[in-house]
């Protein structure tokens, strides 16, 4: 309970000589005194640290005119508010003040409020938790964001990438279509107009060069069919143990007859029991591409030799396909395996092909876990090798 | 209640006293881009994340608390320190927050009605760094709108924060709550009021493992078999 009048005033004079060293020490307890003429009379060093070396304009808000004017009866505060002193243009306080007037003075007494201190400090406190963890909420958000975006871009780059992949190849695929289709309009232009002033011998020139032409074109466009299934991820894939060298003849019995018309012959070190695990569409297909580059890219009366070693892992059989032939340079080779840099080179004989069947190859082989790749000098032969999981 | 056995220290380094004394005294000073500077030195320097909220940021704040229990220091600048920690963290926050995540959740609260979400929010930061899905509540949850929003992410684990001691009557309230809702649901619980004793009123709960510190989590997120299947009385 407050104290009465009686027991503050007993209070006081009890303590007097404690009162006076509080007022003058204690760094909660402002006291200043000025003369109605705006001198300073007295500070305590609380009050001295803020009043500066203008203590009249450091009263900035009531102001020292502001206090002078105002009225109360005696021993009556005139003022008790919020009293701001200090630099105007720097920091300052506002104090808990009561200002007394007695004859030509002005007392002031001011000091803080420790509860709504402490209230406002706690508030603060709670609003910048609050506020804590609203920004650990953003910058979370922010990761994701970043993540997202990432990804998006990676997509993003991935399609363009596709997308001009595409247009060369349909820009390549479509100037390769148009050379034996302008060939089958040209001849059969010439067949309906003028087929009676020809020869029959004359007539079956023009049939079988219709007939290339036309062969020419379904080969590209099987080609292009199968490599289009296999980037849609359509061709059936259904691996199993079969044996190297059963499928190493078939293919070569059917490729044999042409491999006849430049007198190439077969060799096969693959051994009988040498088993792999593959999709036999798909090896069958490969072997098929590498052994009809071989004839293409052979010299007549030489040798092609396919040949089969354990690597480069226990669990992986090397296969390889060398013939003596006319090579390739090193730009070339590069070149081989890019669809952008899509390529068809005439064979020994001007046999022609599509330029798809390597990017075939690449595509089967690497669908069964295996790499392909190719060892070539200019003018003495090629050897390509793909890799194949061992059964 | 289970009290972890392996205890062994998850460090990678010691930061000495007299860093850890130059930042304490930053902190008491209320410099914050200096403190933010001393942490990301010793970032540069190699010290983890977990072994600056142990060693430098949670020794720190419980110096802290002691100097104001002591009345060197009010209770003012015991909040800005605290508001300095947490901005640490924050600096600290968009590695942790970019840790690749697994599909297991935590949501993580102080005791309702306590307000010191610093200690809870490093737990957080440490399942976050295990891989875990966080959902830090933070302070003055009402045990109600946790079981609220336990229901609706369905967490692997609750863990749950005390730092003073006055508040064991709310954590035990809670615990029989939780533990009426979610009778299985493994419930990690430390904080600083835990330093002062009655651990052993942990043992009316069961599934209930006591953490003294965050290499003890670390530790123990290792293997989270080993606290969410422990059943210890």
């Amino acid at each position: 309970m407050p104290m009465s009048t009686n027991q503050n005033t007993d209070f006081c004079i009890f303590w007097q000589m404690e009162m006076q060293l509080m007022l003058h020490i204690s760094p909660s307890i402002y006291l200043a005194e000025f003369s109605t003429d705006g001198r300073l009379l007295h500070t305590n060093a609380s009050m001295y640290e803020w009043l500066g070396a203008s203590p009249l304009k450091s009263l900035l808000n009531p102001t020292f005119e502001q206090l002078l004017d105002m009225t109360a009866p005696l021993s009556n505060p005139v003022y008790n508010g919020f009293l701001t002193i200090g630099d105007a243009q720097g920091t300052f306080i506002s104090l808990q003040a009561l200002v007394f007037r007695k004859d030509e003075r002005l007392l002031i007494v001011g000091g803080m409020d420790a509860k709504q201190l402490a209230d406002h400090n706690t508030r603060l406190s709670h609003l910048n938790a609050e506020i804590s963890n609203l920004q650990r909420q953003l910058i979370r958000e922010k990761v994701t964001l970043e993540a997202t975006y990432q990804q998006l871009n990676q997509v993003n780059a991935s399609l363009k990438e596709s997308n001009a992949t595409k247009d060369k190849f349909l820009s390549i695929m479509a100037h390769d279509l148009r050379s034996p289709l302008t060939a089958l309009m040209g001849l059969s232009e010439v067949l309906m107009e003028n087929s009676d002033q020809y020869s029959r011998e004359e007539m079956n020139t023009f049939i079988r060069l219709i007939n290339e032409a036309a062969v020419k074109t379904y080969r590209l466009l099987d080609d292009l069919l199968v490599w289009s299934r296999s980037q849609m991820g359509k061709m059936p894939f259904n691996p199993g143990s079969m044996k190297l060298d059963q499928l190493c003849h078939e293919v070569i019995e059917v490729l044999n007859q042409t491999a006849a018309t430049k007198r190439i012959t077969f060799d096969v070190k693959v051994a009988e029991d040498t088993l792999v695990f593959a999709d036999e569409a798909m090896i069958k297909t490969v072997l098929r591409n590498l052994v009809s580059n071989a004839i293409k890219f052979s010299w007549s009366d030489s040798v092609v030799t396919i040949f089969s070693e354990q690597g480069p892992s226990d669990a992986m059989l090397t296969v390889g396909l060398a013939d003596k032939g006319v090579g390739m340079t090193e730009e070339a080779m590069t070149k081989l395996w890019s669809l952008s840099e899509l390529l068809s080179t005439k064979g020994t004989n001007n046999e022609e092909g599509t330029g798809l069947g390597l990017l075939i190859c690449k595509e089967f082989v690497e669908k069964q876990g295996g790499r392909i790749w190719v060892d070539s000098r200019q003018g003495e032969g090629s050897t390509f090798c793909f890799t194949v999981p061992m059964a | 209640m289970f009290i972890p056995q392996n205890t062994q220290r998850f460090s990678l380094m010691d930061i000495d006293t007299d860093r850890q004394s130059g930042f304490l005294n930053t902190l008491l000073a209320g410099e914050r881009s200096l403190a933010s500077n001393m942490v990301a030195d010793f970032i540069r320097e190699g010290v983890s994340v977990d072994d600056i909220y142990e060693q430098l940021l949670k020794s720190s704040l419980y110096k802290i608390g002691v100097l104001w229990e002591t009345g060197r220091i009010g209770v003012a600048t015991e909040h800005l320190a605290s508001a300095i920690v947490q901005a640490i963290m924050n600096d600290l926050y968009p590695t942790i927050a970019a840790t690749r995540k697994q599909p297991k959740t935590v949501v993580l609260a102080c005791v309702e009605n306590e307000q010191h979400q610093v200690g809870i929010k490093m737990v957080s930061d440490v399942f976050e760094l295990a891989g875990w899905t966080t959902h830090f509540l933070g302070a003055g949850l009402p045990t109600d709108d946790l079981v609220r929003f336990m229901n609706s992410v369905r967490p692997q684990v609750l863990a749950l924060s005390m730092a003073l001691s006055f508040n064991w009557p709310t954590l035990e309230k809670m615990l029989q709550t939780i533990r009426r809702i979610f009778p299985s649901l493994p419930i990690l619980v430390g904080g600083q009021a835990f330093g002062k004793g009655g651990q052993e009123r942990l043992l009316a709960f069961s599934n209930v493992t006591y953490l003294s510190d965050l290499y003890t989590l670390k530790a123990l997120l290792t293997n989270p078999a080993s606290f969410i299947n422990a059943n210890v009385h």
